[in-house]
């Protein structure tokens, strides 16, 4: 997998398609920080929204960098079809940590916040940035590699899931009969709704509810892409 | 006795609604090589593709067992990133091979391949023939059980295509090796049976290629020979080449070496 990784790494690097993300991703963080003493909780819930959007362009990018015959040269050196797709993660999940840790830490070198950080706050940061970096690779992933992934409406698709996932708040209570559908959605707000308050003194219940079931749509959500992805390349 | 290299057993693939392979059956044994005839368009490609593992049927079933797979595309990719050398070595490296056991036998295989002048080009701009190089080392350096190759000759010039056969002779005592060819040469020179494949579907049974022994015998007298009833010979004076099926060229060079005839070759007709 070292190996497969590698591969991509260089690969995708000159490709130059990091260029663009990289780029937005960059801008978005050094304006969100342009002005100092900003509230710290709610920083993070905009970079955390920043990266949930920038992971799923890349992980487009990430999939979309070989051409069909490459592709099946590497099912078969590596064996298996999963190993490609997980090799494809680690990719995406090694960026995400680069951008994760720019986006904790540059707010932190440069002294934005109007008070002093504590590790709650790093642990809630970190926490809201890997899921919702998380969840874009799932859009990514299911935009550009399942039976979604129809070439001409693909993008289009996937913004309009980001759209709807980030404004589930609203939907869900001025159109009540949709609530049940926007459960398919990624539950962003979930993750951004304890992102407000910078004096938080320890976590609740409400939080371990919301982070289980946030959990859980990881997982499953996981598991119903590879099967996407499994099907698609029979 | 030679074990069973893998089994397709009604083996239909369709793509987009369109029925691709239809009720696909044969084994193929061990360290034999097999070749794939058949028009364009007629699921050569999609066959190899379902033993490669990168298709599976939509039914039937193929049993490879933990048959390790090398696999030969007809077109090599175009828009790799990375330079000769690079490539394969990253690519051996995916089945955890160490790098410096990788080069030592990347080496030989760009001595043979005469790849040196190319070793860091860039793949997008090697020609075609060094491409199809590269993607026959990388097959190879899998140290596959089973090596599929879809029309290997495409892109060859004639010397590296004689390069070709002598390698997959020899491969042939390592593993299987199925391949899909509209060229009789490569399936004269290396099939030991031949599928044709027409609209999906095998449309005669295998046809087991006879292997033939060129003899060559130096003999005192014409008649010796003359005696014998043989087919397919011909004479360079006093010296005799003997073209028989394999199956009876040692009972042929027992009765020659019983007449007092002197055996100067023996081998294997391409």
């Amino acid at each position: 997998m070292q190996g497969f990784i590698r591969y991509q790494f260089i690969s995708y690097i000159r490709s130059l398609k990091i260029i663009p993300p990289a780029t937005v991703f960059c801008v978005w963080l050094f304006l969100l920080y342009a002005y100092s003493n900003v509230p710290i909780l709610s920083s993070y819930a905009v970079s955390s929204m920043a990266i949930y959007l920038v992971m799923t362009w890349l992980t487009m990018n990430v999939f979309s960098i070989e051409e069909e015959i490459e592709k099946n040269m590497l099912f078969v050196q590596l064996t298996s079809k999963t190993r490609y797709l997980f090799g494809k993660w680690g990719i995406c999940l090694l960026f995400a940590v680069l951008f994760m840790a720019l986006a904790i830490l540059y707010p932190i070198v440069m002294g934005s916040f109007k008070g002093p950080i504590r590790p709650i706050h790093i642990g809630l940061s970190i926490y809201s940035h890997l899921i919702l970096a998380w969840f874009g690779i799932l859009i990514g992933t299911i935009f550009s590699v399942t039976s979604f992934a129809t070439k001409k409406y693909s993008w289009l698709s996937a913004l309009l899931v980001l759209t709807i996932s980030l404004s589930y708040e609203g939907l869900s209570e001025k159109i009540t009969v949709l609530k049940w559908l926007l459960l398919l959605f990624p539950p962003v707000t979930h993750v951004l709704i304890f992102l407000k308050d910078d004096e938080i003194t320890q976590i609740d219940g409400d939080f371990l509810q919301l982070a289980i079931w946030v959990f859980l749509y990881s997982v499953i959500g996981t598991i119903v892409v590879v099967r996407m992805f499994l099907r698609k390349e029979r | 006795m030679k074990k069973s290299a893998f089994e397709v057993c009604n083996v239909t693939k369709e793509i987009g609604g369109k029925k691709i392979l239809n009720n696909i059956n044969f084994t193929c044994e061990d360290y034999t090589s097999v070749a794939i005839r058949g028009s364009n368009g007629s699921g050569k490609s999609t066959l190899l593709k379902i033993l490669a593992g990168i298709y599976e049927p939509s039914s039937g079933e193929v049993k490879r067992g933990n048959r390790k797979v090398g696999y030969v595309t007809e077109h090599f990719p175009e828009n790799l990133r990375f330079k000769v050398k690079e490539y394969l070595t990253l690519t051996s490296s995916f089945q955890g091979t160490s790098k410096q056991h990788i080069e030592e036998e990347l080496l030989d295989y760009i001595e043979m391949f005469n790849l040196h002048p190319y070793v860091d080009t860039p793949l997008k701009k090697c020609s075609k023939g060094t491409k199809q190089k590269v993607g026959l080392i990388q097959a190879i350096m899998r140290k596959p059980d089973l090596l599929l190759l879809d029309e290997p000759l495409t892109g060859l010039d004639s010397s590296t295509q004689n390069e070709l056969f002598d390698l997959l002779e020899n491969l042939k005592k390592q593993a299987t090796i199925i391949f899909t060819t509209h060229e009789e040469k490569l399936i004269e020179n290396l099939a030991d049976s031949v599928f044709y494949i027409e609209s999906g579907e095998f449309v005669c049974s295998p046809k087991k290629r006879v292997v033939q022994k060129l003899i060559k015998v130096k003999f005192s007298d014409p008649a010796i020979i003359e005696k014998l009833n043989l087919n397919d010979i011909t004479y360079e004076g006093n010296t005799a080449f003997i073209s028989v099926d394999a199956s009876g060229s040692d009972e042929l060079l027992l009765v020659l070496l019983n007449k007092q005839c002197s055996i100067m070759e023996v081998r294997e007709k391409r």
